[in-house]
């Protein structure tokens, strides 16, 4: 089921009248109900998979608890991990390695095919493998103790806003908020509602009316110029902000209506002054979820220095493999990776630049400049993430370095989508540059508004969605992942 | 103040904002446009409907109407109806027109100006379409309030919301995009030629369940009023699939059963070849217009749907 659909306006009402009314001991079987009704919307048959995952991970969790053999842990938990792997491999990664070897084995002359499978991806399963995976490897290094409560457990899995998307959440901060018995306080739920709301004006308003613009441009990016591609790529960068922290704000909303409080996943990332600080502000679940479980087990810093490049590299490039079972996302991966690496390389000679052009004075002007390097670092990068295939990020890569800029061409491909909307799609995403700051404050950091103020804000916004939304059933970009 | 009490402030507020926002951007030009039609993608000037509205006043009294999507305001040519009938045609095909919006179109238009005759242009598409492209049309174009309404009422859909909030506060609003290929009384005439395409492969025709139902109370409504209703399904293409045309003429027939109005159809009953009389898979160009409309002339003629003029 999409957030942005009739269902869900349905749904959600009726589970948080249904779980206000109901008995708190009776309120994970409504949540969890809920929840599988949820999943099942979209393809009822895929819920087999999460019902196989929650066993699995169940089961092995409840033995890592009493196991006290060391290599009989390490067993358990590697049966863990192959098997969420296992289930993300075959169901997301089968055909990009079918495709890949084809290829090898034809340039080798053999004229033997693997076939393609035709499953269908699971949506969510990036997110919710993870998520076991996660609480596996907690339970097997002795952070948290296994939650006994099979049907807890299941809902630690499944809990339907943050199902198919995140925020990853760990167990330590989600579990125990299931068995704390949830007043209807309605200041909290208020706040709740007004997440929930800029959520859908992000995802409504700014990533699905963008969309259309970049489908254009990046449909045949050979038979574009330079300057339209780059418009397209700048636009996508607003794009997919607004469609995935659109989706973050309107599941941590929701679970603040039912008085869960899930993890931030956002926080104004564009603001950034370095690559390192936007990965503490972009997909913040999903970057700890790494740091914890894959770059701090490598040695993460402490280690020697090329070791640890090669730590951040491959975070990285595993990270991009995450996304999506392409080579554009490992090239997306690799160039943060590089990023990274390079800013410790050349850390002492930004220091020497900045000293020389007097900006350690002004500091101001500093973190402008940085931020302004930063953003256009994270843009070069969504060229290969928005790309159909590596080829075409490079074609739009070019033309956009070559300079390959043409007045006539940038004004063919205004009218081609529509000169006037396509004027109101950029007077929308600078509308929104101006207010992001300002919402992120008021939401997530709790900055008061004058009553008034409230009574202004929020109506307006739900006014815009109504005006200039797209009403349109347009999946959130994640989902695929 | 109670959630409720809340809730119901935030609402009137947000409607409030809302009329205010459009208010102003539907009254101020930019580029020659009005500001509005920058940030709803659905929203548009008014178009042929609203051209057609200026002849139906200047052009009536209607002998006949035809209804149904771009087959029909592409397929049944008023001049043509004029010379060699002496019919006075008016075209109310509309881009899309889903048999929802048929039935009420249809019945707004016969309270307001009933005709000798009815056609009903039908294919398998206007039972199928999910869109509410036509809806958006007739909302922005017709100049019955009523009918607007209706629609608006039926669809329960959001996207109508702006359409509507445009009948109402775009003020001063008679300018409208001219169609270059518009001939009169809402027909299009299209003289581009195809090649001969692939064939068009079978997939199952599935009726939407709405689409039924309000086929039924035309039906019953066209029944109710003695309404002289003939439904055509126009010639297509070779390329065709045959099978999944002809489980649309069964369903057709079957439901008219119960009526007993007459069902022409042309689909595969014709000599129109694809390369001189057909611009696309779903519609015939100028030249399949003139050898298919004298010959539905002669049909309705002869079979006395027509009265002899």
């Amino acid at each position: 089921m999409l957030f942005n659909s009739l269902e869900f306006l349905i749904f959600f009402p009726a589970v948080v009248a249904a779980y206000y009314l109901l008995p708190h001991k009776y309120r994970w079987v409504l949540l969890l109900a809920a929840s599988y009704y949820f999943y099942m919307a979209w393809k009822a048959v895929y819920i087999v998979l999460i019902l196989f995952s929650t066993v699995v991970d169940y089961l092995i969790s409840q033995r890592l608890g009493s196991e006290e053999s060391e290599p009989n842990r390490k067993k358990l938990l590697w049966l863990s991990l192959f098997t969420n792997l296992g289930l993300l491999a075959f169901f997301k990664y089968f055909n990009f390695f079918q495709s890949n070897v084809n290829v090898l084995l034809g340039d080798l002359g053999l004229e033997y095919m693997i076939p393609a499978s035709t499953f269908l991806l699971p949506m969510g399963i990036s997110f919710y493998t993870f998520q076991t995976m996660a609480y596996t490897v907690d339970v097997y290094n002795r952070k948290i103790e296994p939650e006994k409560h099979p049907g807890y457990f299941a809902l630690y899995v499944t809990y339907f806003p943050q199902l198919v998307a995140g925020p990853i959440e760990r167990a330590q901060n989600l579990l125990h908020q299931f068995r704390l018995t949830q007043s209807f306080d309605q200041a909290r739920v208020v706040e709740g509602l007004q997440q929930m709301l800029w959520g859908f004006f992000k995802k409504m308003v700014i990533a699905d009316r963008v969309s259309a613009a970049v489908t254009l441009a990046y449909a045949d990016p050979a038979s574009m110029d330079g300057l339209s591609l780059l418009l397209a790529t700048y636009l996508f960068a607003f794009q997919i902000y607004c469609d995935f922290s659109g989706y973050s704000d309107i599941a941590i909303g929701a679970s603040k209506v039912l008085g869960i409080k899930l993890m931030d996943n956002f926080r104004t990332p564009y603001l950034s002054s370095n690559i390192s600080e936007f990965w503490n502000r972009w997909h913040i679940s999903l970057s700890t979820w790494f740091r914890d479980y894959l770059y701090i087990p490598l040695g993460g810093n402490r280690v020697v220095k090329w070791r640890w490049y090669y730590n951040l590299m491959l975070v990285f490039l595993v990270s991009g493999f995450w996304h999506g079972a392409n080579w554009t996302f490992i090239v997306w991966g690799f160039l943060h990776g590089s990023y990274l690496v390079l800013a410790i390389w050349f850390k002492k000679f930004n220091e020497g630049l900045s000293s020389a052009l007097r900006l350690n004075k002004n500091l101001k002007i500093k973190r402008c400049i940085n931020m302004f390097i930063t953003f256009h670092l994270a843009v070069l990068a969504w060229i290969y993430f928005r790309a159909e295939n590596v080829g075409e990020g490079n074609i739009v890569l070019q033309k956009i370095l070559s300079f390959d800029y043409s007045a006539s061409a940038l004004k063919a491909f205004f009218q081609a989508y529509g000169m006037n909307k396509l004027l109101g799609i950029m007077a929308l995403v600078i509308f929104f540059v101006i207010i992001d700051p300002f919402m992120d404050r008021v939401i997530k950091q709790r900055m008061s508004m004058p009553t008034w103020a409230k009574y202004i804000v929020y109506p307006v916004l739900a006014a815009l969605i109504l005006l200039a939304g797209s009403f349109g059933k347009v999946d959130f970009i994640y989902f695929q992942f | 103040m109670t959630l409720l009490k809340k809730a119901l402030i935030f609402l009137i507020l947000a409607l409030l904002f809302y009329t205010l926002i459009f208010l102003a951007l539907a009254n101020v030009q930019l580029r020659g446009s009005r500001l509005v039609y920058f940030f709803d993608e659905n929203l548009a000037p008014k178009g042929t409907m609203y051209r057609a509205y200026q002849d139906k006043l200047s052009n009536g009294p209607f002998d006949a109407m035809v209804f149904g999507s771009s087959h029909a305001f592409r397929g049944y040519d008023p001049r043509i109806f004029e010379e060699q009938g002496g019919i006075n045609l008016f075209n109310c095909g509309t881009t899309a027109q889903s048999m929802p919006n048929t039935y009420h179109y249809l019945k707004s238009q016969y309270a307001e100006m009933p005709t000798d005759l009815v056609i009903l242009d039908v294919f398998v598409d206007i039972f199928e379409y999910k869109k509410i492209e036509s809806s958006i049309m007739i909302v922005r174009n017709t100049e019955s309030d009523a009918l607007a309404w209706d629609i608006f009422n039926d669809e329960k859909d959001v996207r109508l919301l702006n359409m509507m909030a445009a009948r109402y506060l775009v003020f001063e609003d008679t300018t409208y995009y001219r169609n270059p290929q518009y001939v009169k009384n809402g027909y299009i005439s299209k003289s581009a030629t195809m090649k001969t395409p692939a064939a068009e492969k079978y997939r199952k025709f599935e009726a939407d369940e709405r689409a039924v139902e309000r086929f039924r109370q035309l039906l019953d409504y066209a029944k109710s009023v003695n309404m002289n209703l003939v439904l055509v399904n126009q010639p297509r293409p070779a390329e065709t699939n045959a099978k999944n045309n002809e489980e649309f003429s069964a369903f057709i027939r079957k439901e008219l059963s119960a009526y007993g109005f007459p069902f022409l159809d042309y689909s595969m009953n014709h000599r129109l070849k694809t390369s001189e009389s057909f611009y696309d898979l779903g519609h015939m160009n100028q030249h399949g217009v003139d050898s298919f409309n004298a010959i539905l002339l002669d049909d309705l003629k002869s079979a006395a749907y027509l009265k002899a003029r």
